[in-house]
């Protein structure tokens, strides 16, 4: 009986105008993909060359794209890992590698504006990072902290932290390049002229900065680095529950001296952004060679469609003639654009993946081709075969019945 | 043969806007190649920039400096050493470092280069020396490098900055450009730079020759007589090592010759597919011909003529697009990208032979035209 009334209900919605379109539009659909394909396959050696092209196309702008993500997420790695709503930074500060500091009373000062929960006062500086016995130097990127308390978001440096109980205790960074040499615990280097041994290890990779990376204590730091104990690089404010950054900025700004800048999270993760991918040229140049990525990838698509068109000028005719629809005419050439297009995006993700997920595993950058990734690619290529196949619909259009006799 | 040439060239003639769509499909790809080659290009110049201005023979620096972006800086007693050797007219020491200069508007103190050097006979070419060197002579003042990024305020002649916390006067403007990692320069007198920070070194020296003396052995005496901490070079042999290095330590090089690639490429292609699609919308006429007795000679030299004006028509098309994209591309990355001669005529030549390739493989398509399908 169900089943009396379910077939019911297909035939009755069969029946309804608007469904029997939908159904005619996905039959009609199925007939342009299979007729796309079957265009296409009857010159194997011509697809395998066009897919091929787009395939290089569509590599090099998963590689960019990628590489760009890297970037932007590379150059706000340290503040990923630090809990905090406001920083305090000299009025020299133009990114994470500034040398100039502030005074540690900014941090009173702050506490005192009664908008702030806690505080936190953050070191950063380039250090000859010496390997012993070897005594060969590297450049490494040296971070001193408070005690972590909440900002410090990473488990591997909370778990650390207590193993620096000695002024000459120190955790190095596993993501250092191979110049930097062993950091296993244990391994002694000489910093500053001091010999210290690593107690633990970390993982970030701040490549932008330094071969390699390390934490010490505060205290510790501004002895290594030969700076001011009362120095810091920048204070790192959490917020009461309630207050809003922007009252807590204005209020800081009122209460600090006028040699400081007062950056609320975004604010400062948008600046290191800006810095490193607009006010150097690395962003355009990234994006120029995106386009040109996609125009190649238009082009050859382009070129197959217009091959097409014009050895099969008469077949369309002949289609028209029988009275197909323009609509199914022009639906074969999208169709053969989105084979080609995902055809060629098919093998480029596979390699793309293998070369990213390398990349990756030598320099630990978030390079591998992920969810989001793929979906942005698929929409590109179908943007890019749509528009290819624009370009050339004039031409179907011109194919003439009358012409053939 | 000059008949067939000259139907070619006529037949493509005939419709001028089809020629100029067939010439822009070609020029594409001269885009692309110019457009990669300019990113390429203008990024090994603006990091090798300051060995391009060098106003002498010779270039002394710490050996351990093995590219320019590094701050290991010489002795001044291995200046006044080399000074002493014979065949050495005169050595000029240049300074080098890292300052803050204060935006008088927003208040933002952004880091700049700061050169140092003498203005009675000046190492570096930063503008018109006798300007530049009257400009430096004044006391507590500096000049702008006016191709610096335009972060940092509004830097006009006469108007005070603060350099480090002080205030100097702006004495004039400078010619110099940015790179990768240097987003601008500022000028001083050594005098003005060595009495703010007395402890300072130079971080090269400019050395000119005495005249009749022989550059090469000049280097090897220099090299003989003084410790090994220092290397020795030529204005040019600097510009090799700092391209080499830099290709050696970025992917740059890689990055813009697949584009390269890539550009000559579809250039190839597309000039291909409009000979391919010319022949096959003409092919009753081709066989016409053919049925009329022309040689299948005739038929190949009349395509390869019109692949020959396509190169060329697209070659002038893709070179006027790409001054225009490469002045853009200079404007909006301060960079020295500009099209250089010498790889221009190259990009032309590449142009030219790989048309007539595209040519040579449409001409296959010519000759299957057969005068019995017609009918």
């Amino acid at each position: 009986m169900f089943a009396g009334r379910g077939a019911g209900a297909v035939h009755l919605l069969l029946a309804h105008p608007q469904s029997k379109r939908m159904v005619d539009t996905l039959s009609l659909s199925y007939s342009c993909v299979t007729v796309a394909a079957a265009n296409l396959l009857e010159h194997r050696l011509r697809l395998a060359a066009a897919l091929s092209g787009i395939a290089v196309a569509l590599f090099l702008l998963i590689m960019q794209i990628s590489v760009l993500d890297a970037a932007r997420a590379e150059v706000t790695l340290l503040f990923d890992d630090l809990n905090f709503d406001i920083v305090i930074v000299p009025d020299t500060y133009q990114f994470l590698l500034s040398f100039d500091t502030v005074d540690r009373i900014v941090l009173d000062i702050a506490r005192a504006t009664g908008d702030v929960a806690d505080t936190f006062g953050l070191n950063v500086g380039v250090v000859h990072w010496i390997q012993l016995p070897s005594k060969q130097m590297a450049y490494n990127f040296l971070i001193g902290l408070d005690d972590p308390g909440t900002f410090v978001r990473d488990r591997e440096i909370r778990d650390g932290w207590p193993s620096l109980t000695t002024p000459q205790s120190i955790l190095a960074d596993r993501y250092s390049q191979p110049s930097v040499g062993p950091v296993t615990v244990g391994t002694n280097v000489e910093i500053n002229g001091e010999r210290l041994t690593v107690t633990g290890q970390f993982k970030l990779g701040l490549f932008f900065y330094a071969e390699g990376a390390a934490i010490v204590r505060n205290n510790n730091f501004t002895r290594l680095d030969g700076r001011d104990p009362h120095s810091i690089s920048m204070g790192l404010i959490r917020l009461n529950r309630g207050v809003s950054p922007a009252k807590a900025k204005a209020d800081l700004i009122r209460a600090l001296p006028s040699d400081t800048l007062v950056f609320t999270r975004s604010e400062l993760l948008d600046s290191e952004r800006a810095y490193f991918l607009s006010t150097k040229p690395i962003g355009i140049m990234i994006y120029i060679s995106m386009m040109i990525a996609c125009l190649v990838a238009v082009v050859i698509i382009v070129q197959v469609l217009s091959t097409e068109v014009s050895n099969r000028m008469k077949e369309y005719a002949v289609l028209k003639a029988m009275g197909a629809n323009v609509a199914f005419v022009y639906g074969i050439g999208l169709a053969q654009a989105a084979i080609l297009g995902l055809g060629g995006l098919l093998p480029a993700a596979l390699l793309g993946m293998l070369v990213l997920g390398f990349i990756q595993h030598e320099t630990h950058l978030p390079t591998a081709v992920g969810f989001s990734l793929t979906v942005q690619m698929v929409a590109i290529t179908l943007i890019l075969a749509g528009a290819a196949s624009a370009a050339i619909v004039r031409r179907v259009h011109s194919a003439n019945p009358a012409e053939l006799f | 043969m000059r008949a067939s040439i000259e139907l070619g060239i006529r037949h493509l003639l005939y419709n001028r806007p089809r020629l100029l769509a067939m010439s822009a499909s070609v020029a594409v790809g001269v885009v692309i190649v110019f457009v990669e080659m300019g990113l390429l290009l203008g990024v090994l110049d603006s990091q090798a920039l300051i060995a391009t201005l060098v106003r002498g023979d010779l270039v002394v620096m710490n050996i351990a400096r093995v590219d320019l972006h590094r701050w290991d800086k010489i002795d001044a007693i291995r200046l006044a050493q080399i000074a002493a050797i014979p065949g050495v007219a005169r050595v000029m020491p240049v300074y080098m470092d890292h300052v803050n200069l204060r935006d008088a508007q927003d208040k933002r103190v952004r880091r700049i280069i700061v050169y140092a050097f003498s203005p009675d006979d000046m190492p570096l070419n930063v503008g018109d020396p006798v300007r530049v060197s009257a400009a430096l002579k004044m006391s507590r003042s500096f000049m702008f490098d006016r191709l610096s990024r335009p972060i940092f305020g509004d830097i006009k002649p006469g108007k005070s900055i603060e350099i480090d916390k002080f205030p100097l006067l702006v004495s004039g403007v400078v010619t110099m450009g940015v790179d990768i990692v240097n987003d601008g320069n500022i000028v001083m007198s050594a005098g003005d730079w060595l009495a703010r920070s007395p402890a300072s070194k130079p971080i090269m020296g400019v050395i000119r020759i005495a005249p009749g003396a022989d550059a090469d052995k000049v280097r090897n005496e220099i090299l003989a007589r003084l410790p090994p901490d220092i290397t020795v070079l030529t204005p040019n042999e600097l510009v090799e090592r700092e391209n080499v290095s830099t290709l050696e330590t970025t992917p740059i090089g890689i990055l813009f010759t697949i584009g390269m690639i890539a550009g000559f490429m579809i250039g190839t292609i597309n000039c291909y597919q409009v000979l391919y699609t010319e022949v096959a919308d003409n092919l009753p006429q081709y066989a016409t011909l053919k049925a009329m007795g022309f040689s299948d000679e005739f038929l190949r030299t009349t395509v390869l003529a019109q692949a020959a004006l396509l190169s060329g028509t697209g070659f002038a098309v893709g070179l006027t697009i790409s001054i225009l994209a490469d002045g853009y591309l200079a404007f909006v990355t301060l960079l020295p990208i500009k099209i250089h001669l010498v790889s221009a005529s190259l990009v032309c030549l590449a142009t030219i032979a790989l048309c007539i390739l595209a040519g040579w493989i449409a001409i296959h398509r010519v000759q299957a035209a057969d005068p019995a399908s017609l009918y």
